[in-house]
């Protein structure tokens, strides 16, 4: 049986405003084993990137439960949550986040060195060869195309060796060609590392690229379903 | 958190992350820079003068030992100074005043005649122009004058002078005399003339001043301090005082030390100023390094290693800063002791003084990174949510303790140095509070300040003008958008003009007051030493020559007898005795006050009509404190051998600040007229050249008759006000030129933010004209507001001081003031505008590109 990677259990979020409470997600639940593969879909404000930052510790749920790699992220302090994304967890953002002052194999090397681990600009240079960017090892962001970026990000969050890689908008910025290629590389390099990938996107053909499909809408869950399998009515009790 | 400082990756990402910013962190530099120059300059004066005044100790007094009197010395001490004379050397000098006559050029000044005999000074020289002339003075009837006279009147070598009823040839022009200020020469020039001529210029009547010295160069192996005190029954028997050269060096030391600390302050102050600059501009600097940090969090970094990373650079920065202000603080203490050489009694070297140095990078150091940690400290609480939103609610930030520890860090480094800067004769728990008097004094004008820029953006965005123009209402909305440059603007530039501008009004007020003795029908030239038998024919002769006699006032010399039943021989035998028992007092009589003056206690004299009718004199409260006497107590006097008792009828204030005779004692009339007495004569002289008129009149007919020319004070005051505001505004200008560093820092830091806003423009169509009057309008505004605020509170500053320190009413001028703040609006404006111009010289993709 593979291992559960991220456990999520009656998620909410909600934010006070005055005397108004809003609520941004409501008992969200769900698990992703190793090397699963899940989009999470729904119009905007139906609370897809509240629920990717809360499953990635960024930040903290009104109340549920979120486990990352058998780890009860919780009652972690920040630095702790810290620690267990720089362990376990890859990220992929929609405006790439690359630090503007680093160079793209800096950029790269960043997570390995936070570790305190002797670094070996070896593994940097060969990621961006497995991305294609081999002579653009040196170059700055701003010197950068934006799939380019894209491609720096991607290596950068493989580096690691992430157990669960949480992509936000991934191609969101980016050009129909170019957001194909990025697509291809990304779910590439997460089936060879057998990464579990959690995937927030509009676009639905980039949805059905992976195996399980999570619908939201104002917050709450409206449909949890397997890829190229028929559509169920959502029952969390009966959610993997 | 001291973990991640020892990181090397820490210090690697900090490297890293300057990459492209270090223009802008060198930028900020500038902020710390001139505050630590100012400071390192101040300190290695201060240790340049402490050298100078150890090495040149006895030059100061020209002797090992001084023995002073203002009559001659008794026999007694005489007879002493002789026995002294078997084991040392000695010399004397005879010093008065007395009117000086230039018959080239038809001119008088009052002016300090002195005769010196034997070898003085023992040490350190008489510097004069020929080199030989103090040495070959005694050689003729040679006079030699000081400088200040020589170019006053033009008087060359080879001139005559009239003193009295001798005439003498200039032999040499008087350059320095050890251990007197060149500053002293402008109040009362010195004239050297040899001993011999003294008595023939018959200037040495009754009621002349003379003070009587002798010198002495101690035998090596005798102590100065114990010939002292052998010396001291016979010195208070006699008034007579003595100085040892230690003595006066450690009275130079204080006087020294207060103008050092002085300076020193004003040095702090603008090291003040460059720690908000630094405060402002790492705060815009972490708000452009949000995304950044965020990120480095998602990967993984602690809060303690982001926040490590900054840390390090704030520190790089602070000390390249305080390295570069260190180089320039030494350039400037080469050019201080310059500056302040008219003030100096003593030959002050250039010296670069490590001490200074260390002193004032580590004070920098400690200001740029106290002042830094405010805003560092977000640097902790930045949400790594914020890679997936544009913003986070920073109620964390709002909420740090940490905060509050900084600030009172801050106010703690601030009160320590202030209390440093306090004098050090004082406890150690007085200085500390007169240390947090003065943090409170920099508290609650930054507070006020800081209240202006605060209410200023409140108001300009609730009260924002709908109807004015566009560029105008930008201009408005910049001063309260975020990474606006309200508050450090005004905190700097609003400071620095608060200081200019008080430096201004004080000298104002000090020249206000000399002034109004020179109003129309008050006197302007004041006659003294007028003999009882000369009075008529000066009233005769100021009549002749259209000078009205506006008042004769009667002086009549006495000492005190006793007091209060104890006499003066008694107090002498307690150490505790003021020396008012001792002064030998210049008393006139009358019944009225005159407008100087106000009656506190008692009732104002009344004529004494009969022998036996009390005599009730008026003195001055101070007087009144020294003696210890109150309303109905007894003085007796000793009025030229004869016995008067009296009685304290009333107390007075008296303005002495006026120029006008003014007497700590009055007797009432009806006592003193038959006493021996002479006058001063109060006149008034129509323009400059009646005034040279009437005294080149009076001192031909009387030469004995001296005169004050309060044109000639006005002046003088006038000049060396002007010097001491010379120093102090070149010591504020330290102050404002970090005004002018946080200014151009805080426009090129902010100009990625105003560039991509202006770019914005541009592409929706704002001409270039637009986008520049926006930015005119919003530091036409920004320089308004803070040059506002800093004369305002200087003006307040000025009217307190005036009240409290100096005791009367003042109404600061207003055009000078006005003319500072159009310098500041315009500075600010130029700087603001010419900061941002890269905005107009490149296309708005190229700079979004570029900054991007």
């Amino acid at each position: 049986m593979s291992q559960t990677i991220l456990s999520v259990q009656d998620l909410t979020k909600t934010y006070h405003s005055g005397e108004q409470t809003l609520t941004v997600l409501s008992q969200v639940s769900f698990r992703l084993s190793e090397g699963d593969s899940c989009a999470i879909v729904g119009p905007s404000g139906s609370g897809k990137t509240t629920l990717l930052g809360l499953c990635a510790g960024l930040d903290r749920q009104t109340s549920g439960t979120v486990s990352l790699c058998g780890i009860t992220i919780d009652s972690l302090s920040e630095d702790e949550r810290a620690k267990v994304r720089n362990q376990f967890v890859g990220f992929v953002f929609q405006n790439f986040q690359l630090i503007p002052t680093l160079t793209a194999l800096e950029n790269v090397l960043v997570p390995l060195e936070l570790r305190g681990e002797r670094v070996n600009e070896k593994d940097g240079i060969e990621l961006l060869a497995r991305v294609g960017l081999e002579k653009r090892v040196h170059h700055y962001p701003t010197q950068l195309s934006g799939g380019e970026q894209q491609r720096v990000a991607i290596a950068r969050s493989f580096i690691n060796r992430p157990k669960i890689l949480f992509a936000d908008e991934p191609t969101g910025n980016l050009d129909g060609e170019t957001s194909e290629k990025i697509e291809s590389l990304l779910f590439e390099l997460n089936r060879e590392a057998k990464t579990t990938l959690v995937l927030v996107t509009h676009n639905l053909e980039l949805a059905r690229k992976t195996e399980r499909i999570i619908r939201l809408k104002n917050g709450m869950v409206v449909s949890d379903t397997m890829n190229e399998m028929q559509e169920t009515n959502f029952n969390p009790t009966t959610a993997p | 958190m001291i973990a991640s400082l020892f990181n090397r990756w820490t210090w690697v990402m900090a490297w890293r992350d300057s990459r492209t910013h270090r223009k802008r962190l060198l930028l900020f530099i500038s902020s710390i820079m001139l505050g630590t120059a100012a400071l390192v300059a101040v300190n290695s004066l201060g240790e340049s003068l402490e050298r100078a005044v150890s090495t040149q100790a006895k030059s100061l007094l020209g002797a090992d030992l001084a023995i002073e009197s203002r009559q001659p010395f008794s026999k007694a001490l005489e007879r002493a100074v002789d026995s002294l004379a078997e084991r040392a050397e000695v010399a004397r000098e005879m010093s008065f005043g007395s009117m000086v006559y230039f018959p080239k050029q038809s001119k008088t000044r009052l002016s300090q005649i002195r005769a010196v005999t034997g070898d003085f000074p023992f040490y350190g020289t008489i510097e004069t122009e020929p080199k030989s002339a103090y040495n070959t003075l005694n050689n003729g009837r040679n006079a030699l004058i000081d400088n200040t006279l020589a170019i006053q009147f033009g008087v060359q070598i080879g001139d005559s002078v009239k003193i009295g009823d001798v005439s003498f040839l200039v032999s040499g022009i008087l350059k320095e005399v050890p251990g007197e200020a060149a500053v002293a020469s402008v109040i009362g020039p010195r004239v050297y003339i040899p001993p011999m001529y003294v008595d023939s210029t018959k200037l040495i009547q009754v009621g002349s001043r003379v003070t009587y010295k002798a010198f002495f160069k101690l035998p090596p192996a005798t102590s100065a301090k114990a010939v002292v005190d052998s010396l001291k029954p016979l010195l208070n028997l006699t008034s007579a005082t003595a100085t040892t050269a230690e003595e006066r060096q450690a009275t130079l030391g204080r006087t020294l030390e207060n103008l050092y600390r002085f300076l020193n302050l004003v040095g702090f102050i603008a090291l003040l100023l460059g720690g908000v600059g630094v405060a402002s501009a790492v705060n815009v600097y972490v708000k452009q390094k949000l995304q950044t940090v965020a990120t480095l969090r998602c990967m993984g970094a602690s809060s303690a290693q982001a926040f490590a990373i900054y840390l390090i650079q704030t520190f790089a920065m602070g000390l390249i800063g305080v390295s570069i202000g260190a180089t320039i603080g030494v350039f400037v203490s080469a050019f201080l002791p310059r500056l302040l050489g008219d003030f100096l009694p003593i030959q002050v070297e250039f010296i670069i003084s490590t001490s200074a140095i260390g002193v004032g990078v580590s004070i920098g150091l400690l200001m740029s990174i106290a002042f830094a940690l405010l805003p560092l400290l977000a640097v902790r609480n930045i949400s790594p949510l914020l890679v997936l939103r544009a913003s986070v609610e920073d109620e964390k930030i709002q909420q740090d303790y940490l905060r509050y520890v900084v600030f009172g860090l801050i106010v703690m480094v601030v009160w320590f140095f202030a209390s440093l800067q306090t004098d050090s004769a004082l406890s150690a728990v007085e200085r500390f509070k007169q240390g947090a008097l003065i943090t409170l004094g920099l508290g609650v004008s930054f507070g006020l300040l800081a209240l202006v820029a605060k209410g200023t953006m409140i108001g300009a965005r609730k009260f924002f003008p709908k109807r004015w123009n566009y560029v105008w209402r930008q201009g408005l909305a910049n001063l309260y958008r975020p990474n606006n440059q309200t508050l450090i603007l005004i905190l700097s530039l609003g400071f620095g003009t608060m200081l200019i501008s008080l430096m201004y009004l004080l000298q104002a007020m000090l020249i206000e007051q000399v002034e109004l003795t020179s109003k129309e029908n008050q006197p302007n030239l004041v006659f003294f030493d007028v003999q009882s038998d000369q009075r008529n024919g000066v009233e005769e002769l100021l009549t002749a020559i259209d000078a009205p006699v506006m008042q004769t006032i009667p002086i009549v010399t006495m000492r005190i007898a006793a007091v209060k039943g104890k006499t003066v021989a008694e107090a002498r035998r307690d150490s505790t005795v003021k020396s008012a028992w001792l002064w030998e007092y210049r008393v006139s009589y009358r019944d009225t006050l005159n407008e100087t003056e106000t009656l506190i206690k008692g009732e104002m004299n009344k004529p004494v009509k009969s022998p036996n009718d009390s005599i009730k004199i008026s003195i001055n409260e101070f007087l009144a404190q020294s003696l210890e006497v109150d309303v109905n107590d007894e003085i007796s006097f000793d009025v030229q051998g004869v016995p008067v008792k009296c009685y304290v009828g009333s107390i007075r204030k008296v303005d002495f600040r006026r120029i006008q005779p003014s007497f700590s004692i009055l007797f009432p009339t009806g006592v003193l007229e038959d006493a021996p007495q002479f006058y001063a004569v109060l006149t008034r002289a129509s323009n400059d050249e009646h005034s040279a008129e009437i005294q080149q009149a009076m001192v031909e007919a009387f030469p004995n008759v001296s005169a004050i020319d309060l044109g000639l004070i006005l002046s003088t005051v006038d000049s060396i006000l002007d010097k001491v505001s010379l120093v102090i505004e070149f010591m504020a200008l330290f102050s404002i030129l970090t005004g002018v560093a946080v200014l151009i820092g805080s426009v090129l830091i902010s100009r990625f933010q105003r560039m991509r806003e202006s770019v914005l423009l541009r592409t929706l169509g704002a001409v270039r004209k637009q986008v520049v009057s926006i930015m005119t309008v919003e530091y036409l505004l920004l320089g308004f507001l803070a040059s506002l605020s800093g004369v305002v509170l200087s003006a307040a500053a000025s009217v307190i001081l005036a009240y409290t320190v100096f005791k009367f009413t003042f109404a600061p001028n207003l055009l000078p003031m006005m003319a500072m703040m159009l310098v500041m609006i315009a500075l600010t404006v130029v700087i603001g505008v010419q900061g941002s111009r890269g905005v107009h010289s490149h296309s708005p993709l190229e700079v979004l590109r570029n900054e991007v």
